[in-house]
């Protein structure tokens, strides 16, 4: 029932490029640009600098920055992401979506497709119907349109079938956004025991069971689509539970992720299969615990 | 201990029909399973016993305890047995949650004081325990008794919430830190020489250190209900709760739980404390069976911490 914190060590690739703050970064070049994480010290010869946050060296020519390991989702535009409305703002048509970044996403009225899949401009009744489109708490899925100067972040939802709102039969999980690299594909297969997964680069991921109907890739005809949209209790209640196997395969891919976080891996379909194999002789619920920790963590650094 | 991690009408769907149709839980466990607690103590390094525990997803709880002396003296024949005293201090931390930052850390804290202030009363032998010296003398034909007492404050600082079951972690932090708390001998010294001044003098040798006795020291068990039936827009669902609690809520579970009872018990196997929240009230029978498994599960835990405390101790020393 209690036990000890486990004291593993990874060991890193040997020229790391890691700092801590306050170690020195050496840049030999005239005129460097310093980056965000960095600053140099009056004491310091002109060719040090130093990190002012522990993370991963990054140099692009002459410019170099820090990019923090842990912390916030820092947005780009194009990434896919993963996101829980907090406010429906109808009064300035827009929803708030929280993406784990340093400030709210926005996303626009103007910036989702109306029910029907007409094109049309956005009438007031639309901003009435704000709330049946993505009400308080949905999760939804989005991708970044536009970084404004100060950092907000406009989101759209234009994709229909791909983006909007998450009504498969799944869980969120949260992890570290810097474990989740940028690739083509964010809404993937997984290929295990029917299971599929939005991966949002701010690091929610949502897991849900692969239905007929979504794996025809976006076929989803428009009155079931309509009929989903209602938030009646039909919507929510009409699921069916999904089978024991698929609950299980359900868990285990959540602990999948939730172990590949905790041992500072990147989620990827590969790793997420890899894991799920490794483990398939473990019980799901045993996969957070210290011992297979501590097998998944000597195994995935033998494959590194 | 309000989340705000609220979950979407989907996945709210999801968790209930699992348990329903599978007794299972998203993470995995059976309703029944609790996690396992991560545990160090020892901590700080400044405090008289200090404790951490840390539970899958960020739930994070450092205790420590601070001693103090208080003499007493009493005039004539004693009639009650002196105690020492407990206090708590409990404090929400703002990186936690952005709920605790600023003044929204208040009500949460005094809630949480309040539990572990009323959970304690009933631990009258860990009281008596922090008796610390008595002297009798006899002054003109009069007695007077004068005793001195430990006052032990446990300071209770959330680091965490994300995974859930705070009240939990933290009477578990709090029944460590007592147990790593370790009291020093305390004797009366009459003055001695020109000047010198009588009072309590603490006995500077190791082996009479004294821990504190935490038999009567209880940890609590939280169990939450899922509501079945309808979900509605604002976050209360449906009408009936189903049938089987869920133990030791993850977050997730404590956001869409319908009604939640944390139980708190000692070792003895006698009830300490109950606190209900929720939105649907529970029926008597359920709450009496519930109370019972919570109860058996706190003797469980107080055994099994019992024994963890007693052998990272021994470690300790081999290592020493």
């Amino acid at each position: 029932m209690f036990t000890a914190p486990s004291a593993t060590t990874r060991s890193l690739p040997s020229p790391a490029p890691l700092v801590l703050p306050g170690d020195a970064i050496h840049a030999p070049e005239v005129n460097t640009l310093r980056g965000h994480g960095t600053r140099q010290s009056a004491h310091d010869r002109a060719s040090t600098l130093r990190a002012t946050q522990a993370g991963v060296v990054e140099r692009i020519n002459k410019l170099v920055t820090v990019r923090a390991l842990r912390g916030r989702y820092v947005p780009e535009v194009g990434d896919v992401v993963v996101g829980r409305v907090t406010q429906v703002q109808i009064s300035s048509r827009r929803w708030r979506v929280d993406v784990q970044a340093r400030q709210d996403a926005a996303l626009l009225l103007s910036a989702i497709p109306l029910p029907g899949g007409v094109q049309r401009r956005r009438t007031p009744e639309d901003e009435l119907n704000m709330r049946a489109v993505y009400a308080e708490r949905d999760l939804i899925s989005a991708e970044v349109q536009e970084v404004k100067a100060d950092g907000t972040m406009m989101l759209h939802t234009r994709i229909q079938g791909r983006l909007g709102r998450l009504r498969q039969r799944g869980v969120l999980v949260a992890v570290c956004p810097a474990h989740i690299r940028r690739s083509t594909r964010h809404v993937v297969s997984l290929g295990y025991a029917g299971m599929a997964a939005v991966l949002g680069v701010n690091g929610y991921v949502w897991v849900y069971v692969e239905s007929e109907a979504t794996a025809l890739d976006g076929g989803e005809d428009e009155e079931q689509e309509m009929a989903a949209e209602m938030p009646t209790d039909a919507a929510v209640g009409g699921v069916t539970a999904p089978s024991r196997p698929q609950a299980l395969a359900l868990c285990r891919v959540r602990n999948a992720i939730l172990a590949l976080d905790v041992s500072c891996f990147s989620i990827s379909v590969e790793s997420i299969r890899a894991v799920c194999r490794w483990s398939e002789a473990v019980p799901p619920a045993d996969m957070l615990q210290p011992a297979f920790l501590e097998r998944l963590q000597a195994q995935l650094a033998a494959s590194a | 201990m309000e989340s705000n991690k609220r979950l979407s009408r989907h996945e709210q769907a999801v968790m209930v029909q699992l348990l329903r149709a599978h007794g299972l839980r998203v993470d995995g466990r059976a309703a029944a399973t609790e996690r396992h607690m991560t545990l160090e103590t020892e901590e700080i390094p400044s405090a008289a016993g200090s404790a951490r525990v840390r539970l899958p997803g960020s739930t994070e709880v450092l205790a420590g305890t601070s001693t103090e002396l208080q003499s007493h003296v009493s005039e004539g024949a004693q009639t009650t047995i002196p105690e020492g005293c407990l206090t708590f201090r409990v404090e929400f931390c703002g990186a936690a949650d952005r709920l605790y930052q600023g003044r929204g850390a208040e009500a949460p804290s005094a809630e949480m004081t309040s539990l572990l202030a009323s959970i304690y009363q009933p631990a009258r032998r860990l009281r008596r325990s922090l008796m610390a010296g008595q002297q009798t003398e006899d002054v003109r034909g009069q007695l007077r008794t004068r005793y001195c007492c430990w006052s032990l404050c446990v300071d209770v600082l959330v680091l965490g919430t994300g995974g859930g079951n705070v009240v939990d972690a933290a009477t578990v932090a709090v029944r460590a830190a007592l147990a790593t708390t370790y009291l020093p001998a305390v004797e009366w010294r009459e003055g001695v020489g020109r000047g010198g001044t009588a009072g309590w003098e603490l006995v500077d040798d190791w082996e009479r250190y004294q821990p504190v006795d935490v038999t009567s020291a209880p940890l609590s068990i939280t169990l939450v209900w899922m509501a079945e039936g309808k979900g509605t827009a604002d976050g209360v669902t449906g009408e009936s709760i189903l049938p089987d609690p869920v133990v030791d809520p993850s977050a997730e579970e404590e956001s869409s739980a319908a009604a939640a009872l944390t139980v708190a018990s000692a070792g003895s196997r006698h009830l300490c404390g109950v606190l209900q929240r929720g939105v649907l009230s529970l029926p008597p029978e359920t709450v009496k069976k519930a109370v019972e498994q919570g109860i058996t599960r706190c003797a469980e835990r107080c055994a099994s911490l019992d024994a963890f405390i007693a052998e990272s101790i021994a470690a300790a020393e081999a290592d020493e």
